[in-house]
């Protein structure tokens, strides 16, 4: 048995990631995360948005290497990606492996990965995005490549961590989790 | 319909005064606002009976903070109120405050920019949003996905956003305000911990504590009271705006170009007239996505035109003298504030080692959580 780690953005009975977005029937935008209470592009009423499944294919448009971050259930370093899926939206997802900016531009899908046990003793799992040409699959912490290993050798990880727990005496922008603009 | 400030009647920026930024301590933030009240009031040679109505910019500290604070220079009745805008929140108290002189209901407004760093939240849990990355993207994520788009756009280095950190920390250097007041070398700015994608700690601005005033005032006002007209700088534009759906474009920088574009319009000159400009460099490679945003580089072409000079104190056009978020801090309700303390500042010419020799007209710009942008531009004439 699985439980999903975001409830409500994916279907955890399909073999490959599929996502839960929004179609608005008046203005034909398509929205991930799904929207429920009025269109962002024209406004349209709660009864013209109606669920649609995107496919979780697309191009990656950016990546950077996590070193920093309040997320829970993972552990720095690891890589997020903004993905230009083919269906429209841009979204943003957790990778399956360390890349560097030579990546962009890679074709990309999700796959499901296992992250942990939920208390009832079912499988978290997420989608994590891939290369599609990647020969390598994605198995947890483990899913990092020779040019990630490299990246992460020498990293003050002790002092990141007392960053993120606000210990820092002088906070940067993420340790007060917001603020940024 | 929308109008211009330059419509309404003339308001001039007659008094400014700062709390320097600071690491957050134990000074009660009434202490830090009134610090930077009192220090506007004697620039300004005003009383605080003088002060006809007050905005308070702030987005982390207390519900109701302002009577607490002004109550210690003698509790007037003025109305007052607390504005929040994220970290545009001290732009836009600016914003209000100019408004309600250039209207014609008051002859004097003050606007105040507060806050420690007690309660930073964003509206994202409360409007039951969630996606894919959530908190595994803090807001220097954000900005390190566009640091690597812009790499991969421009074929831009990590260190040619790094030198916008040195050239920052030199003007801070220069700012006794400024929370950090060290001059950086390359080395040290890239040197870890790294904080994500090509960010390391000394390319993201501190959080700290502080404050800063702003008195404006209109042409009656300032002759009623006999005020230094040769001091008084002029709101030439104030103009506000927010995101829309750009289809994949950076939002950021889409919506700066909005802005700053109208602002200029209202302004009636071009980004080619400006001779200072203070900006939301949170985040190293924000001053590069702005500077071309603005329209001071062509796209693509900040990173050289940095390395060359052009955006320091006594190039072309002097970015981020006070230091900018970087090197003077981030507390995020006086930050807006105090970037217009330094720019009327440059155009007065007080600057001292910051001057920016000449400075005629300057443009301040912060950006905020929503998306929301806020452009003024100030003319010394």
């Amino acid at each position: 048995m699985r439980t999903a780690v975001h409830p409500g953005l994916y279907n955890l009975d399909t073999n490959t990631p599929v996502l839960f977005g929004t179609r608005c029937d008046s203005c034909q935008g398509l929205f991930f995360p799904p929207l429920a209470i009025g269109c962002e592009i024209c406004g349209a009423e709660a009864n013209q948005l109606k669920p649609e499944t995107i496919e979780a294919f697309g191009v990656l448009h950016s990546v950077a290497t996590v070193h920093l971050h309040h997320g829970r259930g993972i552990e720095a370093p690891f890589a997020i990606g903004e993905i230009q899926l083919d269906a429209g939206p841009l979204i943003r997802a957790t990778l399956g492996a360390l890349v560097d900016v030579t990546a962009i531009g890679a074709r990309m899908q999700a796959e499901w990965l296992t992250v942990g046990t939920a208390d009832d003793g079912s499988e978290l799992t997420e989608p994590r995005f891939v290369s599609v040409t990647s020969t390598h699959v994605a198995h947890g912490s483990e899913s990092v490549g020779s040019a990630a290993r490299e990246e992460l050798s020498g990293e003050p990880h002790e002092e990141l961590r007392e960053a993120a727990n606000g210990e820092s005496p002088e906070t940067t922008q993420g340790s007060t989790e917001g603020g940024s603009r | 319909m929308r109008r211009s400030l330059a419509e309404l009647r003339p308001v001039r920026v007659v008094g400014v005064g700062l709390h320097p930024y600071q690491k957050p301590g134990d000074t009660p933030y009434t202490a830090l606002g009134v610090h930077a009240i009192r220090a506007a009031l004697a620039d300004a040679g005003l009383s605080w009976n003088d002060i006809d109505s007050a905005y308070t910019g702030t987005a982390t500290t207390a519900m109701g903070m302002s009577r607490l604070m002004y109550r210690h220079l003698g509790s007037t009745g003025i109305p007052m109120a607390q504005v929040e805008n994220a970290s545009a929140s001290g732009s836009t108290a600016f914003r209000q405050a100019c408004f309600e002189v250039a209207a014609g209901l008051v002859d004097v407004a003050i606007a105040v920019g507060v806050d420690k760093p007690l309660k930073v939240a964003m509206p994202q849990p409360a409007a039951g949003i969630h996606d894919l990355a959530g908190n595994r993207v803090a807001p220097f994520t954000h900005f390190a996905l566009l640091a690597n788009r812009y790499i991969y756009e421009h074929g831009a280095t990590a260190e040619q956003f790094g030198q916008v950190a040195v050239k920052n920390s030199r003007n801070g250097a220069l700012n006794p305000n400024a929370q950090r007041q060290v001059a950086r070398t390359l080395d040290e700015v890239m040197a870890p911990p790294q904080i994500s994608g090509p960010l390391t700690r000394l390319q993201c601005c501190p959080i700290g504590e502080g404050a800063a005033a702003v008195i404006v005032a209109s042409d009656d006002a300032i002759k009623r009271l006999e005020l230094n007209s040769g001091r008084a700088i002029r709101v030439a534009a104030s103009s506000t705006r927010s995101e829309t759906v750009y289809r994949g474009e950076n939002f950021d920088a889409a919506l700066t170009r909005e802005t700053t574009t109208e602002a200029l319009s209202d302004a009636g000159i071009t980004a080619a007239a400006l001779d200072v400009v203070e900006l939301h460099d949170a985040f190293t490679v924000e001053e590069m996505l702005y500077i071309e945003a603005i329209g001071l580089a062509k796209s693509g072409h900040a990173a050289a035109q940095l390395a060359e000079g052009q955006f320091d104190i006594g190039g072309r056009v002097a970015v981020s003298p006070s230091g900018g978020l970087l090197s003077m801090g981030h507390p995020i309700g006086p930050t807006g504030v105090g970037q217009l303390c330094e720019i009327v500042t440059q155009l007065r010419g007080e600057a001292g080692l910051r001057q920016h020799r000449g400075a005629r007209n300057g443009l301040a710009h912060m950006v905020g959580v929503g998306a929301v942008c806020v452009v003024h531009i100030l003319s010394s004439d």
